[in-house]
């Protein structure tokens, strides 16, 4: 064992160690510096000569670093206190596999099994600091506790017993074996459930029990050399396929609903409103390709490609290491296209960050604060999105204490499959009897073990941390490109994500539910053939085990020797496991030995549904009222509070570290205007080279709506996501949508006294989404739901508190745009053009940014009127089109006034307003018209040349001319007594909005 | 005519590839990507392209340092090669990553007739942060023929480690030699602009250089990520021409070609 370190010389300052020192300060305690070292342990024998040579040739830069071989720098250096940070053993160490492959290049040697390079870090601190505050430092500022070790040494221990770092190899010593398991002990089958951390319910451990009692499964069963007792394996296989996650048990359950006057009863959210409005919707749009069985939705995109598109969330592995959590998250939903159809091409990824505020200090106390939550999923985005080589032009981002117990972490990816390959559809798969069964990508280890069946539980201190895991975007880009290959060669018949569940649910549904038409039916899989990591992982574990960057295709026996020569070239590890058939049986082997042997129609229908029981409290039940709150004094000022909000103001940082125009399809950015720094409504990416057709791509969310009504929260998150995108010009027939539910959880129990009412919840937000896709016509083509948004957590004294996040419905979108240089932005053009005002102001403050600064929810919600709306969206539409728009901004959060303080100093003009002249209904007095959130606005500029033509096309809309924009850097506003109520530098109120995160 | 042949990298993380590809045939060039491992297979490969370009990427996910496993990897398996193109004096290209991998490769800056010694580095930003951001370029004097008739261009660094450092021996090498081709500046041309015109801290606030033969060239911003006048940032407020101000390198490489090759 061997171990090269290396640190920054005095040539250069670290830019890092000057982070880390400021993230120390901001803990409060006194540094004055702080050195990194970089160690990369070699755990394989090599000469001086060689090690120095690496050393030299890869591990440092001549100019700006200095190393030692064999021999720690720890003496050269001055300090009082030494941390050491060491990844846990099993955890991926992405640059200690690369050093291993550089060091294979350089030498011409190979690395055996068991061989490895390591790495971990000293951080060398100097200031007047106690053990305590150290190991503070290193729990709350450098380490992860999830995947990380640390030791703490100070100077005078150090000098007396030295320090020999150790490496955290994994050295499973166990021979693997198959256990069985006894269901017909009576009354124990709910243990046996929780021991193994199956989270199955009593219901769903009986109907197993009745399964291996069925005399034909019992005779099938020994013939193949089993016994009647199930094996482990076959247990952990029903536990990730009926899992919540992968299941959707409580979209599926059969539900009774009351709001206290009538009952109704309700079979399935799920196919009651989001199913059937899918499918009502597709028999319409003739453009809507396939939607609802395969991992994402798929659209016609233009004449040569289609579109796909998914968002996800990774809400409980963030909570515990949000760096490789939303990492993981990312690279992962990348799989979802990529595993839809024949496969895309990746051309966006979005984003979704709801935590609690950054300045939190309250007396709860969460493992991870939530300033380094935000940092740490933001980072763990910012690197999967770049190294994958794909643009994450757009997200949100959203602050409520309710996700102090989980945050919703939202991943989205999207990409493009050619409409036909060789003949056939590239939105087909078709996995054939016959086939090859291949996992292409990295190894398998115990890391993410249990995944499914984790999420799908309440945090807590009870969660194993098997499935917080480190993603490798390098290996799966790799993949990525050597995959796309292999699809325009026509080298495999099914492609399918392994995510969530392992093995056995991406081989579980490919033979299963893609085998159409004569397809495969059935699997036998040999689980020994299946590339480790190390030693030592029991059959269930291979077969359960998440690791990440792998992807499961069906090859034709025939094409293997071609896969497998393509896969060489890309350096992408590529294994045959087995075979599909059409025996309908879910069979695995190990070593010759049975592992499972399960009908494939019973492990993927079997699940028993879930009752479960919805009780709606009206708002005014609830005791919300409207309330009563001082007239605004200063308005100028209010202005600028109003606009420096955490959920209003600025945070260009997060925009500007994610590569938003790698592939060079960028064509209206986050961030435009004048100086390119204020939010525009959407971004627009044209994805094809030799098609004006490009797709606008935003987001709608606001949970604040919920705390009076989950039905109209879900109706402005979705019209936001729809109305950003008629914004940038995009058409209300050509918009698809992804909802994702982040709900705390609605199953009884003795912590979850009102899981009723949040079911009702549910069914209500449900009943929206229904009624607004069908409305708008616009289908909700993929989404996802995670169920259980609760935490329980310590305070200040230890006292253990539920923190459930507020019901959390999202809607991202995707508008086809027939050509993208029509697309307008929302910052103002030019002096003299008019400003319009478009849709009605009524008084709903309900749930507001206005309402929330006086610590009041209020009754009135914005009600999104679909009729009226749909029509504004259409002309607006057609406006941009015939080019008669200069800008248009949506209304948001904070209402009329934000919006018109941000167009205006996103363009670099000054604007006269006059309140009086907005459109308004039964709506009286200024405060209420600057910032009541009523849904389906905008502000829009228009030349004067366009007027006319302008206000033809506007017949029929409620809409009001405003102002106009001036010729100087003033934004004024006169109120409904014509006296100047607003008047403001520009530069002052965009000051005030980006500065809250402006020292990000 | 005879046509250009480029040979544009991909694979191992690169993921500029393919607009590097479309700017090359918007440039009047055939590219065709090729991954490393098909050269190093495949030794003659290489000899039958006029231009080779390593684009912007990951490449090993910028893992120790970036761009310097995929230097390690051409130093090790494809020097011949490499050297064969460089004698042959063909065009060389690398952006951001591709730069990244050129200077610690060595064959950037290229002065003293030593192609294998790193003898300049790009490291972290200041800011200690990955950006994305516009920045405004200034060419310099210089033998380079990829800026050749340029003065100005607006283009994005996309980029975590572009700060451009060398020892003053160096720099004073690369100042006297004309090897500066191309530095950052203010919105309106100004020297020494600071934090974000000069978004890294690089010495001197050196954006590219090219090495004595001006044939082989590196640059940190993206000139291929403005092919089209709409990746402007501003193009919705903006006259711009309707070409993307980044092609101009681009057209400069092939028209060389053409000309001398």
């Amino acid at each position: 064992m061997h171990t090269i370190e290396v640190t920054f010389n005095s040539a250069l300052k670290d830019p890092f160690v000057g982070n880390k020192r400021k993230e120390i300060l901001g803990l409060g305690l006194p540094v004055q510096s702080v050195k990194e070292i970089f160690l990369y342990t070699i755990d394989k024998e090599f000469t001086k000569k060689e090690l120095t040579s690496l050393a030299k040739e890869l591990f440092s830069d001549p100019l700006i670093q200095e190393f030692s071989v064999d021999k720690s720098m720890l003496n050269k250096f001055h300090w009082d206190w030494l941390i050491y940070v060491n990844n846990l053993p099993g955890v991926k160490d992405n640059v200690g596999d690369r050093s291993q492959e550089a060091i294979e290049d350089i030498l011409s040697v190979e690395f055996n099994k068991g061989e490895a390079v390591y790495t971990s870090k000293y951080y060398l601190i100097n200031g007047d600091l106690t053990r305590k505050d150290v190991d503070k430092i290193a729990k709350e500022a450098f380490a992860y506790e999830s995947v990380e070790s640390w030791h703490i040494l100070d100077r005078e221990t150090y000098s007396e017993k030295g320090f020999t770092p150790e490496i955290p190899k994994v050295l499973i010593k166990h021979q693997p074996q198959i256990s069985e398991f006894n269901l017909n002990t009576s009354g124990e089958l709910l243990k046996l459930s929780k021991q193994k951390n199956l989270a199955l319910n009593l219901q769903e451990m009986k109907k197993i029990k009745e399964y291996f009692s069925k005399i034909d499964v019992i005779k099938a069963r020994r013939k193949m050399g089993f016994n009647e007792k199930p094996t482990d394996s076959e247990l952990e296989v029903l536990a990730q396929t009926w899992s919540e996650h992968c299941k959707h048990k409580i979209f599926n359950a059969y539900v009774t609903y009351t709001d206290g006057v009538k009952t109704e009863h309700v079979n399935s959210l799920f196919k009651t409103y989001i199913r059937s409005s899918t499918e009502k919707l597709q028999k319409k749009l003739k453009w809507i390709v396939s939607t609802l069985w395969d991992n994402s939705g798929v659209i016609q995109f233009n004449d040569k490609y289609l579109f796909a598109f998914k968002c996800e969330t990774h809400n409980s592995p963030s909570s515990k290491y949000p760096y490789g959590g939303a990492l993981t998250g990312i690279v992962g939903v990348y799989r979802d296209p990529m595993g839809t159809g024949k496969g895309v091409k990746l051309i966006y990824g979005t984003y979704g960050f709801c935590t609690s505020e950054p300045n939190y200090n309250g007396p709860i106390k969460p493992e991870i604060h939530p300033k380094r939550l935000l940092e740490g999923v933001r980072k763990g985005v910012q690197d999967g999105g770049n190294k994958h080589g794909v643009p994450t032009p757009y997200g949100i981002v959203f602050f409520d204490n309710g996700y102090l117990g989980k945050p919703a972490i939202y991943v989205l990816a999207a990409g493009i499959i050619p409409r036909t390959i060789n003949g056939e559809s590239g939105a087909e798969k078709q996995p054939n009897p016959g086939d090859l069964i291949v996992m292409c990508g990295g190894k398998v280890g115990i890391d993410g073990i249990h995944g499914a069946t984790e999420s799908s539980m309440e945090g807590g201190a009870h969660i194993t941390l098997g499935h917080v895991q480190m993603g490798d975007p390098y290996t799966q880009k790799k993949m990525h490109d050597f995959l796309n290959e292999a699809r325009d060669k026509c080298l495999y018949t099914c492609i399918q994500d392994c995510g969530a569940g392992g093995l056995s649910s991406s081989v579980g549904e490919m033979g299963y539910n893609f085998g159409r038409k004569g397809g495969a039916k059935g699997f036998k899989l040999y689980l020994d053939r299946v590339p480790l990591k190390y030693k030592g992982l029991d059959p269930w574990q291979i077969l359960v085990s998440e690791s990440q960057e792998r992807m499961i295709v069906s090859i034709l026996p025939e094409k293997l020797k071609e896969f497998m020569k393509l896969a060489q070239k890309h350096e992408v590890e590529s294994t045959v496991l087995g075979e599909l058939n059409s025996s309908g049986k879910f069979h695995t082997i190990y070593n010759d030995k049975p592992v499972t042997f399960l009908d494939m129609h019973f492990v993927h229908e079997g699940v028993p549904q879930l009752e479960l029981e919805a009780k709606w409290i009206t708002p005014q039940t609830r005791g919300l009222r409207e309330p009563q709150i001082p007239k605004i004094k200063n308005h100028t000022k209010f202005l600028k509070e109003m606009l420096s909000r955490p959920n209003i103001a600025g945070k260009e940082y997060i925009v500007r570290q994610f590569d938003h125009e790698v592939q060079a399809t960028s064509v209206i950015k986050h961030l435009v205007g004048e100086k390119s720094d204020v939010y525009s409504d959407g971004v627009v990416i044209r994805p094809d080279f030799e098609s004006n057709k490009a797709i606008a791509i935003a987001a709608g969310i606001n949970p604040k709506y919920s705390q009076i009504d989950t039905y109209h929260m879900t109706a402005n998150a979705f019209d936001e996501a729809i109305r950003r995108v008629i914004a940038l010009g995009g058409d209300i027939k050509k918009i698809v949508l992804n909802d994702n539910f982040c709900w705390p959880s609605p199953l009884p129990g003795k912590d979850n006294p009102d899981a009723k009412y949040k079911m009702a919840q549910l069914v209500r937000a449900n009943r929206a989404l229904f009624d607004y896709t069908i409305a708008y016509g616009t289908p909700c083509i993929s989404g996802k739901d995670s169920m259980s948004m609760d935490a329980t957590i310590p305070d200040l004294n230890g006292k253990k508190h539920r923190i459930s996040s507020l019901p959390t419905a999202m809607f991202s979108s995707a508008g086809i745009i027939d050509d993208y240089k029509k697309c307008v932005t929302m910052d103002v053009k030019k002096p003299g053009d008019l400003v319009f005002v478009l849709g009605e102001t009524y008084d709903e403050c309900g749930g507001s940014e206005y309402y929330e600064m006086f610590k009041e929810i209020g009754l009135n919600v914005p009600v999104v009127r679909a009729k009226k709306t749909v029509k504004l969206y259409r002309a607006l539409s057609k406006a941009i089109k015939k080019g008669l728009v200069a800008s248009a901004h949506g209304c948001y959060k904070g209402g009329l006034g934000i919006a018109l303080a941000q167009t205006s100093f996103a363009g670099g003009y000054g604007l006269d307003i006059d309140l009086n002249s907005i459109p308004r209904e039964k709506i009286n007095d200024e405060d209420r018209i600057l910032y009541s959130e009523s849904a389906s606005r905008f502000i829009v500029t228009v030349s004067k040349k366009h007027e006319k033509l302008f206000r033809e096309i506007m017949k029929g809309i409620e809409f009001g001319l405003v102002g106009k924009v001036t010729n100087n850097r003033t934004f004024t506003a006169k109120g409904l007594q014509g006296k100047v109520i607003i008047k403001e530098n520009i530069d002052i109120l965009k000051k005030a909005w980006k500065e809250p995160f402006g020292k990000m | 005519m005879r046509k250009v042949k480029v040979l544009v990298l991909y694979g191992h993380g690169i993921n500029c590839d393919n607009e590097t590809s479309k700017a090359f045939e918007l440039a009047g060039a055939y590219a065709e990507k090729v991954h490393t491992n098909e050269l190093i297979e495949n030794s003659n490969k290489l000899d039958t392209y006029d231009i080779l370009a390593f684009p912007g990427g990951f490449s090993f996910g910028d893992d120790i340092a970036a761009g310097k496993i995929h230097a390690v990897k051409f130093k090790y398996r494809l020097r011949e090669n490499l050297s064969r193109f460089i004698a042959d004096k063909k065009l060389i290209i690398g952006i951001c990553n591709g730069f990244q991998i050129m200077v610690k490769l060595g064959i950037l800056p290229g002065i003293d007739n030593d192609y294998w010694t790193e003898k300049v580095t790009l490291t972290f930003n200041d800011s200690g942060k990955f950006e994305d951001r516009w920045v405004y370029l200034k060419i310099g004097k210089s033998p380079c023929t990829f800026t050749k008739d340029i003065q100005g261009l607006y283009l994005p660094v996309r980029h975590g480690e572009g700060k451009f450092y060398t020892n003053q021996g160096i720099l004073n090498k690369l100042k006297k030699n004309n090897l500066v081709a191309i530095r950052y500046v203010g919105a309106n041309n100004e020297k020494n602009p600071g934090y974000p015109f000069n978004p890294n801290g690089s010495l001197d606030d050196i954006a590219g250089i090219c090495d004595p033969s001006g044939r082989i060239f590196g640059i940190m911003p993206h000139p291929e990520a403005y092919i089209y006048k709409e990746n402007h940032p501003r193009h919705t407020r903006e006259k711009l021409p309707e070409e993307g101000m980044g092609l101009k390198i681009f057209r400069n490489a092939v028209k060389y070609v053409k000309d001398n090759l």
